[in-house]
């Protein structure tokens, strides 16, 4: 934090803008609320992308986090109409509050076409070869798994029950799963034992049964955004405790099950392509089975549309010049005034 | 003329984890486009003074982790948009 103000200091930017819900996130947005470039007092304007997010469960670290986060922020960006109202029910005065979607979904719309030049599928034996005649290499099933919150992988008792509830699916098909160092170190404490990497090849068609299902679990290092986001799109069921994922499984149709007990993001069960699952055995081997036989769809949350970016910067470079008043004039109208607010209205 | 330094608008942008980078890539994304149709649209007026957007791109280093962060710096994400001003720091503990 005390590097945080050098750098402020030194910068002297006029806008600070922090996202999501990290412990960075809080600790620079504190900073920036308590630093001082002149005697009149002025500081840069906090912006907070991400804002008003709840999952109502406290003893989540991100939770403090993103409360916080949003009562010392001077700009709140939302991503889903849950945020509006959950800010509002904290008493957030709503000249604060822009509804301008999912930055993150930028990311994803921007990058989804390249991801497919990804090699992942062929490194993992994820591709059956193409016949004779010409036929397309074709993806085989599988699944996806990411695991890293504490409340999740730091008790091996939770743990297992979770990989318990994966016996069915890794029987069946694949299950790759990226590991986050935290997860690793447990792994490694607790001495489970899952296959490795090679093992994908013994569900490519034939020698299945090989008598341990964990075999079916494939581990591999975190991946890059490309290759994941890869990974998540062909898949056909992701299971995760990550935010984010349920985010982008929404925008992909790939049907995703949350094993958690909440979720920040309902807009992704609401409309998109999420359930929430808890962490015991029975209920994750239930909502898998259900994700699995779902179609596949995407219903696109209001402003996942990939220009939430764009109504930032827009509503960052007005009030700028509201505030140092002049040259309005050069300022693109990217988005109407009245198309950002309407969501509010509608409320 | 001599005001112009002062009137400039700056954006810093902070980054600590992985699930950040993916949300504050297109941020830059769009400062670098908005400059752009700002010059486009004020090319040939020489009597405007045209004010684009300064952003500086803060790397907490809350994920150290070479593959949870390292690869991500690397990877398109950022090298897709270009970053005018970059700091980067380990936070030993919050």
């Amino acid at each position: 934090m005390k590097k945080f103000e050098e750098v402020l200091l030194g910068k002297k930017p006029d806008v600070v803008v922090v996202v999501g819900d990290v412990n960075s996130t809080l600790a620079c947005a504190l900073v920036t609320s308590k630093i001082c470039f002149d005697p009149d007092g002025s500081r840069p304007v906090i912006a907070h992308v991400e804002a008003g997010l709840r999952s109502f469960d406290r003893s989540m670290p991100e939770e403090v986090n993103r409360i916080l986060t949003d009562h010392v922020s001077d700009l709140l960006f939302v991503t889903e109409e849950s945020g509006l109202q959950n800010l509002r029910n904290e008493g957030i005065s709503l000249d604060k509050i822009h509804f301008v979607g999912n930055t993150m979904i930028d990311s994803l719309l921007n990058f989804k076409e390249k991801a497919e030049a990804s090699t992942i599928l062929e490194k993992l034996a994820l591709v059956r070869q193409a016949g004779k005649n010409g036929v397309a290499n074709s993806v085989t099933r599988y699944a996806l798994l990411t695991l890293h919150r504490p409340s999740n992988v730091d008790n091996q008792d939770i743990f297992l029950n979770i990989i318990a509830g994966l016996e069915e699916l890794a029987t069946d098909c694949p299950v790759v799963f990226p590991v986050h160092p935290r997860t690793r170190r447990r792994i490694r404490e607790f001495g489970f034992e899952f296959g490795l990497g090679g093992s994908a090849r013994k569900h490519n068609g034939i020698a299945q049964g090989s008598g341990n299902w964990r075999d079916g679990i494939i581990l591999t290092d975190p991946l890059g955004y490309l290759d994941f986001l890869c990974l998540m799109k062909h898949a056909s069921l992701v299971v995760t405790d990550s935010g984010g994922i349920q985010e982008e499984t929404t925008i992909l149709g790939t049907p995703c099950v949350t094993v958690r007990e909440n979720t920040e993001r309902p807009v992704t069960v609401e409309s998109g392509t999420n359930t929430i699952a808890g962490t015991k055995t029975d209920t994750i081997k239930g909502a898998i089975r259900r994700q699995l036989g779902r179609k596949r769809e995407n219903g696109v949350p209001k402003n996942w549309d990939g220009r939430a970016a764009v109504r930032i910067i827009d509503t960052l470079v007005r009030r700028h010049y509201e505030k140092t008043s002049s040259r309005l004039a050069l300022v693109p109208h990217a988005v109407p005034l009245e198309d950002r607010c309407s969501c509010l209205e509608a409320n | 003329m001599q005001q112009a330094e002062a009137c400039e608008m700056k954006i810093l942008i902070v980054v600590g984890a992985r699930p950040n980078f993916m949300k504050a890539a297109p941020i830059i994304a769009a400062i670098n486009e908005h400059n752009g149709r700002l010059l486009a649209d004020t090319a040939g007026r020489p009597e405007l003074q045209v004010e684009t957007i300064r952003h500086i791109l803060v790397h907490t280093g809350q994920h150290y982790d070479e593959l949870m962060s390292g690869s991500f710096f690397s990877d398109l994400i950022f090298i897709s948009v270009q970053v005018q001003d970059r700091t980067q720091f380990k936070l030993r503990r919050l």
